[in-house]
């Protein structure tokens, strides 16, 4: 292995949106400053965008101790071409050990060329993160099925994109006094320009990050409209694991895991799913979990706080008849 | 106009080995990676449309040529399959480097498309690591493209928003699951496969080198497999299914959830 002694250091990776950070990109601030604090060494967090105005005096606020900005016009929307620039150009000269991305659109589209370019590892849609502070190897906890993996890279620096809750900005406000250091970019001109932008139609009953219930089905959910009442009965939207939206039994924004959206209600009620890593990633935050499922040795149970082996459709029948009444 | 669209065999179904966690292959039915047969439907699409010669790549195990011959029935012209045991255990950064490799040595390339993700890893990195091995730009996420002369105009399906791009050509896009309806091969289709070429290459044949690929070559391993700890007390309802209704409910309603 060459050289990994000359890598110090956590770098997490922040972009604006509107006046604020991309949802979920504080989660990973926290995360960033635990990791940090296990292997004794500094945060810092790279801050692009447009007019950034205090943000990089918050990301100090919330425990960063050297924040890089860079503040462009350019770098209003996120693009591949620059982003790629500013991340890579800052990582030859800071050479952090550790470096994260959230799994979003825009860091699934950008972390695997910067670990390209430094021609080190990158893992996708980590759900956890620990540390070995004798070998400070990063261990990348990722949902591999119905297991879990654990993924080391034996580069430098470690990257790996990180699947952060929606609720999950867990702030040490701790008001560290740490530098911003004013990054100008040099930028070329990119082969790839922005025609037009449209926002999604977004109905309420896909809005479900912000629902406080959520009625989930999986494959042994026979009636998902009985689901759909429930969820309606208890003002909450419904929720689906990949295997049901990929039938297209429900559309895709009702997704929830590893490659849908990560949750958090206070009640959440899993109806015939059995609980692969996939999905689990997206939804083991939530308050309450109850587990409606055929197979009593079903992963799901494990997490759940109320389990029921039973067929789920008649399950939920029998819940809704005594709601009616 | 050359189109390259990168393509994975994988299970037809996702079958886990209950004790060690890992995928079975073995006697398990193997198809194209489902967003990657939208990559080659947007390509014999744009075919229909525009003078274009479509290969198709894919690194696998030599029974990863029914993958490729069912994308040569979809109406690909030819494909390559690349086959070797040093390529075995590869990562996203060892497989980016093969394919892009190999497409270097078809040499004419002006649009290259790969499915989002794959069903049986989808990390969704393999499209942009060879974007950036060919040094050239990327547009992901894609669910609807037109080819303007010697750009691509193409539509990028985001978390709250569609996103319109041009982008120059060589270009690398990769494809949602679901924007075009991969069309089905006749049989005829399926005979006329079977007389396209198929090319098989070893690593020696792209000339890639051995310490950058296979299990030895890639930076990340996969460390062991364990299942998730039992990280709740899970309180086990028990009865008639009107017990367990009216159990739940009790205990949903003691605890002010509904």
């Amino acid at each position: 292995m060459k050289n990994i002694d000359k890598y110090r250091g956590v770098l997490v990776f922040i972009k604006k949106e509107q006046d604020t950070f991309v949802k979920n990109n504080l989660g990973l601030i926290s995360l960033g400053r635990v990791i940090a604090d296990e292997l004794e060494t500094k945060l810092s967090a790279i801050l692009a965008g447009d007019s950034l105005g205090d943000l990089p005096d918050k990301l100090r606020s919330y425990g960063v101790d050297i924040v890089y900005t860079v503040d462009n016009p350019m770098l209003k929307r996120y693009s591949t071409f620059y982003y790629q620039k500013i991340v890579c150009d800052l990582l030859k000269e800071s050479n952090p050990e550790i470096v994260l991305f959230c799994s979003d659109d825009v860091g699934m589209d950008l972390a695997p060329r910067v670990a390209c370019e430094f021609q080190t590892g990158l893992s996708a849609h980590c759900m956890e993160l620990k540390t070995d502070k004798k070998s400070r190897q990063l261990l990348q906890i990722c949902p591999y099925f119905d297991h879990m993996a654990t993924i080391l890279t034996n580069t430098r620096p470690q990257i790996a994109t990180i699947q952060v809750g929606a609720k999950k900005d867990l702030i040490r406000k701790d008001n560290r006094k740490g530098k911003i250091i004013d990054v100008v970019p040099d930028f070329e001109n990119q082969n790839v320009k922005i025609l037009s932008v449209h926002k999604k139609e977004i109905s309420d009953q896909e809005k479900i990050e912000e629902a406080d219930v959520i009625v989930a089905v999986g494959r042994g959910m026979k009636n998902i409209q009985l689901a759909e009442e429930l969820a309606t009965t208890l003002s909450g939207v419904i929720g689906a694991t990949q295997a049901v939206t990929d039938a297209d039994l429900l559309s895709e924004s009702h997704m929830i895991g590893q490659t849908g959206k990560v949750v958090q209600p206070k009640l959440y009620i899993a109806c015939g799913i059995s609980g692969a890593g996939q999905h689990i990633v997206g939804m083991q935050d939530s308050g309450t979990i109850v587990a409606i499922n055929t197979d009593e040795n079903a992963p799901i149970f494990k997490i759940a706080d109320y389990g029921i082996v039973g067929d789920a459709s008649k399950v939920i029948s029998e819940i809704l008849k005594i709601l009616k009444n | 106009m050359d189109i390259v669209v990168c393509i994975k065999q994988v299970p037809e179904e996702i079958v886990i080995n209950k004790k060690t966690g890992t995928l079975i292959r073995d006697n398990v039915r193997a198809t194209i990676n489902p967003c990657d047969k939208n990559a080659i439907e947007l390509a014999v699409s744009l075919k229909e449309r525009h003078n274009a010669k479509i290969t198709l790549v894919s690194m696998g195990p030599s029974d990863a040529e029914k993958a490729l011959t069912y994308g040569l029935a979809m109406g690909a012209d030819q494909a390559v399959l690349l086959c070797d045991k040093a390529f075995a255990g590869s990562d996203t950064l060892a497989t980016a480097l093969v394919l892009s490799t190999a497409i270097k040595k078809i040499k004419h390339f002006d649009l290259i498309l790969c499915g989002k993700e794959t069903i049986d890893s989808g990390t969704q990195q393999v499209g942009p690591q060879i974007a950036h091995y060919l040094k050239i730009s990327q547009v992901t996420s894609v669910i609807d493209l037109s080819v303007k002369g010697k750009k691509i105009h193409a539509t990028r399906e985001l978390r709250d928003e569609f996103e319109t791009l041009e982008a120059k050509l060589p270009v690398l896009v990769t494809v949602n699951k679901g924007m075009n309806k991969p069309r089905l091969p006749t049989y005829l289709d399926i005979y006329e496969a079977s007389n396209k070429d198929l090319f098989i290459w070893s690593a020696k044949d792209i000339k890639v080198n051995k310490d950058q690929i296979g299990l030895n070559g890639s930076p990340t391993k996969i460390g062991n497999l364990f299942q998730p700890e039992k990280k709740r007390r899970c309180i086990m309802l028990k009865g008639s299914t009107s017990d367990v209704a009216n159990s739940l409910l009790d205990h949903l309603r003691s605890k002010e959830l509904i």
